[in-house]
């Protein structure tokens, strides 16, 4: 109302509020360029993306999981259930099986949260969390208190041989992100998952299989997760029943959360995502640098979501506010 | 709250159906937890002693006092992942001041400091209007962080005068620790204010229908940030409690507590939409949660299959809780 009277060329519009993600990420980039030598390498920044790969994998497909008012906490026990079946199975009966059994099993699992929620019409919060405590059960029983170390070439291969210089996992997550996005924002299952997430009597209404929408969000994600999982596994050649875990499912749902994809459903992005990934990975490498102890890792963490997420909701509310 | 109120209706109208149901959905926990008692008193020889008994009640303390904060701030609509955080947080603090000033100190300000950080969360819920899934999953970071920095990165603290301070939790009465009558008094004291207080009706109506709250005249933003005050306070008497019975506080000791306390919750019954349930309920679903890692032990399972049982267990009644909803309300 008051916006009448300013100029037009002065008026903020959405996009830039779009783009704050962004700009912080490379304001964060600019910072840590100038603050440590170090930092600007191909060496650390290849680091960053690889060490970071396995979250932003789960955090690609947990996306979908949360635009279409979802949520999944199990991500970190199915992350646990894939990388120790597959190192058991690399070690017992071969490496192939062990990678399609850890990755299927992925599967099956987010079919199963999907199924609670959908046909057992259980709050996601509640049907996925009841589910990782399950799936670390699983992890446990699996695992049988044991170290599994899966020495198998084939199997540490994967997490430690690179192509064109960059290590299989880092691949992988472009592939995971490409795909998603797609998925996401060009594909109409993306648009079905946004209106789901948006006003899911308007989809039942207008035609969409919400349930069978929503199965799918918790089956991708559990694929992913799985993926991240046998990663990791190969990747440090051993397996315990609790990699993975709650540290996972934080640091999954804080990424989608930084990067600007509302927990409320309907809208986000797996570009946006990634830019959270990049944002945390950035400030947990920049810490390192800079010689903090990593014990304070988290706690930066925290505080930058609690910035950047109360500068999203202001922002949302000013150009809200001059728009209308 | 109208829920409660259809067991007596049972009564009058016989065993008819669909009463059946409704009093299912609604004491479901309680045949749950007896039913239970009933399998392992039977199954082992161990579980119905006053001494296994008394073990469940202290046991049962600290993720009681936690559920019991929990389940005031699940019944306004939201949630709060920061309390093992604060947990920790409190130990930390408790510790530091049994060393320097005594015994009583250390416990109110253990207190004081958990519902201090309990009004940031909820100042940050209500003014920065941020999810509080998400706004407590940072704070629990922040306050972790902080914690650790208090021990000098070492992350954890010790109580000089372990003996003296073990007092705090580990007193029988009765035959039974403090710390258990503590919980209890926890318990008694937010079911009494949920039930008995206009305060407690304005917490149920900011969780049933926050706009139709608002319209009435409660202060939503006000009542929202108390049940995050209450529910720190009761992390702080927890974290009092942990650093009594071990004589180490450790900064990220309580991590992973904020799960099981809102499990406990939702198995009691308690919505996690807002707006009903009670605190009698999630005081059954401790007991619950429990009695299982506690029959298990006695029958010698392995701990290997601990966690798949009782999250075996905890699932079943999730879904049968869903389904009794649905069923009792069609």
């Amino acid at each position: 109302m008051n916006a009448a009277s300013i100029p037009r060329a002065f008026k903020p519009r959405a996009g830039v509020f779009e783009l704050a993600g962004l700009f912080s990420l490379l304001l964060l980039f600019i910072v840590l360029s100038l603050a440590s030598d170090a930092f600007l390498s191909k060496d650390n920044l290849l680091n960053v993306l690889q060490a970071n790969a396995d979250i932003g994998i789960a955090a690609c497909a947990g996306t979908l999981v949360i635009v279409a008012g979802g949520i999944d906490l199990s991500v970190g026990a199915i992350y646990a259930v894939a990388g120790v079946l597959s190192a058991k199975l690399a070690i017992s009966t071969g490496v192939g099986a062990g990678v399609i059994a850890g990755v299927l099993a992925g599967a099956l699992l987010g079919l199963l949260n999907g199924l609670v929620v959908t046909a057992g019409r259980v709050n996601p919060l509640i049907a996925t969390l009841a589910g990782a405590i399950v799936f670390t059960g699983a992890a446990e029983v699996l695992a049988d208190q044991e170290l599994l170390t899966p020495t198998a070439a084939g199997f540490v291969d994967l997490g430690r041989n690179s192509l064109i210089g960059v290590k299989y996992s880092v691949w992988l997550l472009v592939i995971a992100a490409l795909v998603f996005g797609f998925l996401l924002s060009r594909a109409r299952f993306g648009r079905e998952v946004r209106v789901v997430g948006s006003n899911p009597e308007a989809a039942r209404l207008s035609g969409i299989a919400v349930n069978r929408v929503r199965c799918i969000t918790y089956v991708l994600s559990g694929l992913a997760a799985a993926v991240a999982g046998v990663l990791a596994v190969s990747q440090a050649g051993q397996a315990q029943s609790n990699i993975g875990g709650i540290p996972y499912v934080l640091a999954v749902v804080a990424a989608i959360a930084v990067g600007g994809t509302s927990l409320r459903g309907g809208e986000g992005a797996v570009w946006r995502t990634i830019i959270g990934v990049l944002f945390l990975g950035l400030v947990n490498n920049g810490l390192g640098l800079l010689n903090v102890d990593p014990l304070y890792n988290q706690f930066f963490t925290g505080l930058l979501i609690l910035i950047a997420v109360s500068g999203e909701i202001f922002a949302r509310r000013t150009a809200g506010r001059v728009a209308t | 709250m109208s829920s409660e109120a259809l067991a007596p209706r049972r009564v009058a109208a016989g065993l008819n159906g669909r009463a059946l149901l409704a009093w299912a959905r609604d004491y479901g926990i309680v045949v749950a937890l007896l039913a239970l008692c009933a399998f392992f008193a039977i199954a082992t020889d161990t579980f119905l002693t006053e001494r296994n008994l008394i073990n469940l009640a202290q046991q049962s303390a600290e993720p009681g006092l936690l559920a019991a904060g929990m389940t005031l701030v699940i019944i306004a609509g939201e949630f709060d992942l920061s309390v093992g955080a604060i947990l920790g947080f409190a130990a930390v603090v408790a510790a530091y001041i049994a060393n320097e000033a005594g015994l009583a100190l250390a416990v109110a300000v253990a207190v004081a400091v958990g519902a201090g950080l309990g009004a940031i969360n909820g100042t940050i819920v209500t003014r920065l209007r941020i999810q509080s899934f998400l706004a407590t999953l940072a704070t629990q970071f922040v306050i972790v962080g902080v914690a650790i920095y208090l021990t000098d990165s070492t992350n954890s603290f010790r109580v000089n005068d372990f003996l003296g301070f073990q007092k705090f939790a580990n007193t029988e009465l009765l035959g039974i620790q403090s710390k258990a009558w503590i919980a209890l008094a926890g318990f008694v004291a937010i079911w009494a204010v949920l039930r008995a207080t206009r305060y407690g009706r304005q917490v149920y109506a900011v969780g049933g229908n926050e706009a139709a709250a608002r319209v009435a005249g409660v202060r939503v933003r006000l009542i929202k940030a108390s049940v995050f005050v209450v529910s720190g306070l009761m992390a702080g008497l927890a974290g009092a409690i942990a650093v009594s019975d071990t004589g180490v506080a450790q900064a990220d000791g309580g991590l992973g507590a904020e799960f099981t306390a809102i499990a406990a919750v939702i198995i009691g019954g308690t919505s996690i939409s807002g707006g009903r349930g009670g605190v009698w309920r999630t005081l059954a679903g401790v007991l619950l949660l429990a009695v299982v890692a506690n029959g298990l032990t006695l029958l010698h399972i392995s701990p290997t299959y601990d966690q798949l049982l009782q999250g075996g267990i905890i699932l079943t009644a999730i879904l049968l809780d869903a389904l009794l909803k649905r069923k009792a309300s069609r």
